[in-house]
């Protein structure tokens, strides 16, 4: 019987013996190699002390009979899964600062005090640092109240440049003392990302700070806005996340899914 | 006539008698080689069948032809050497070099066709010699480590009897090793 190859093919004896000196990795790419290579390289009597090896904590003689039926090379494959999934590091994220345009708005009953429509390029961060930002150069004046605090109004907008999409940060209600010095602090609580269950909270608020100018800076009878901060923070930690950590999140509002 | 050959220096005497006690081994195609106890009995098969009183005076041998079993006794033959010479001290510590001798002339020793080394890997089991098992089926396992499926197929001239489909499935199964 002539064949167009020749035949050196390894006898399946030596297969069964060169297997044992194999590395699990080899083994499972040796076992596509061809049909018989299969049999003699994915065998459980070869698969058993690795598996029992690696992934001792895969040990399910307590199941008995269903057990039985799995091959351990395929028990190997999904511990190797397993492992590998519980110290996978989160994607870099789709969205950069450069796509989103910050827009905050503060007002009372009467005005305006804050209107910013802030492009992320120009907010100045570092991306070990934190979803924190100080926009400056706000620089609204307004008439000093010596009344204790004054109801406000607080939206803050992340919008996808271009028009793209938006997504409402911050959209509450609270009172400011609007004295020199004074600085107020707005929290609300940022909803849980759609592909997650909603029954776990999301474990993260939006953050304003909204600070006046010190008496000396301002006028007679009159406050200046010296900053608002604006950031995404953590309340299991009381921390603000990572700027990636921000974009992740929304990116789940601003991105559509691949899927 | 000196008859009382009374054990003087007992390791010369011992070397010696080793050295005068010989088998013959036959392999498959009819060839006789004679060898001595000594190095036969690398073979833990050949050291069972001595020490059970079935040798006789030659050993049949019809898994390996000749050519295989002229190798494998010249293996048998180094290592014996190596092993007797060395005091374990002098191998393990003097030397600084990071390969013994022996390591080079085992690279030399699998320089051979495939059919020839799995040949010897064949003979080896059978024989039941464990350094020369190690050495030919290091051997082959190297030439299949680091290779993608197709690689391995051309290395050892092996037709893919995998439809397409059939494939797929099992690389999919095997996917963590592709990564």
């Amino acid at each position: 019987m002539s064949l167009n190859f020749p035949i050196t093919t390894p006898p399946w004896e030596v297969l069964a013996l060169v297997a044992h000196y194999l590395d699990p990795k080899t083994l499972a790419i040796a076992s596509c190699v061809c049909k018989s290579w299969f049999i003699s390289m994915s065998s459980d009597h070869l698969w058993k002390p690795i598996c029992n090896t690696h992934f001792p904590n895969l040990h399910f003689t307590d199941l008995g009979e269903q057990v039985r039926h799995v091959p351990y090379h395929r028990l190997y494959a999904i511990g190797h899964a397993a492992a590998k999934r519980r110290v996978q590091t989160p994607c870099k994220p789709k969205l950069s600062l450069n796509d989103l345009v910050f827009s905050i708005n503060i007002r009372t009953k009467s005005s305006n005090i804050v209107t910013i429509a802030k492009p992320g390029e120009e907010l100045i961060f570092d991306p070990n640092e934190v979803f924190k930002f100080d926009v400056d150069n706000v620089n609204y004046e307004c008439s000093s109240m010596a009344a204790a605090l004054q109801d406000v109004k607080i939206t803050w907008n992340v919008v996808l440049s271009g028009w793209k999409g938006v997504f409402t940060m911050m959209n509450c209600e609270g009172k400011v003392s609007f004295s020199p010095g004074a600085e107020g602090w707005f929290s609300e609580e940022l909803p849980s990302p759609g592909c997650c269950s909603g029954t776990v909270a999301s474990g993260v608020v939006a953050d304003l700070t909204l600070g006046f100018c010190s008496r000396r800076e301002s006028g007679v009878g009159k406050v200046k806005v010296d900053k608002v901060s604006v950031g995404i923070l953590s309340i299991v930690n009381w921390r603000y996340v990572s700027v990636d950590d921000g974009l992740r999140y929304l990116q789940h509002f601003l991105v559509p899914c691949d899927d | 006539m000196a008859s009382s050959s009374t054990s003087v220096v007992v390791s010369n005497k011992e070397k010696e008698n080793k050295n005068t006690k010989k088998v013959t081994l036959k392999s498959s195609d009819g060839e006789s080689f004679e060898v001595d106890e000594s190095v036969a009995m690398e073979s833990q098969t050949i050291k069972h069948i001595i020490e059970d009183g079935c040798a006789n005076n030659e050993i049949p041998l019809p898994n390996v032809t000749s050519g295989i079993l002229s190798r494998v006794i010249e293996y048998c033959k180094k290592h014996k050497e190596a092993a007797g010479e060395s005091e374990p001290s002098v191998t393990s510590y003097t030397s600084n070099s990071t390969t013994n001798p022996l390591t080079e002339w085992d690279t030399e020793f699998v320089k051979v066709d495939q059919n020839t080394l799995f040949d010897l890997i064949l003979a080896a089991n059978y024989l039941d010699i464990k350094g020369l098992l190690d050495l030919t089926c290091k051997t082959v396992a190297d030439m299949m480590k680091g290779k993608t499926p197709q690689e391995i197929r051309e290395t050892f001239h092996i037709k893919n009897d995998y439809t397409p489909e059939e494939e797929a499935e099992v690389r999919k199964e095997n996917q963590w090793a592709f990564e």
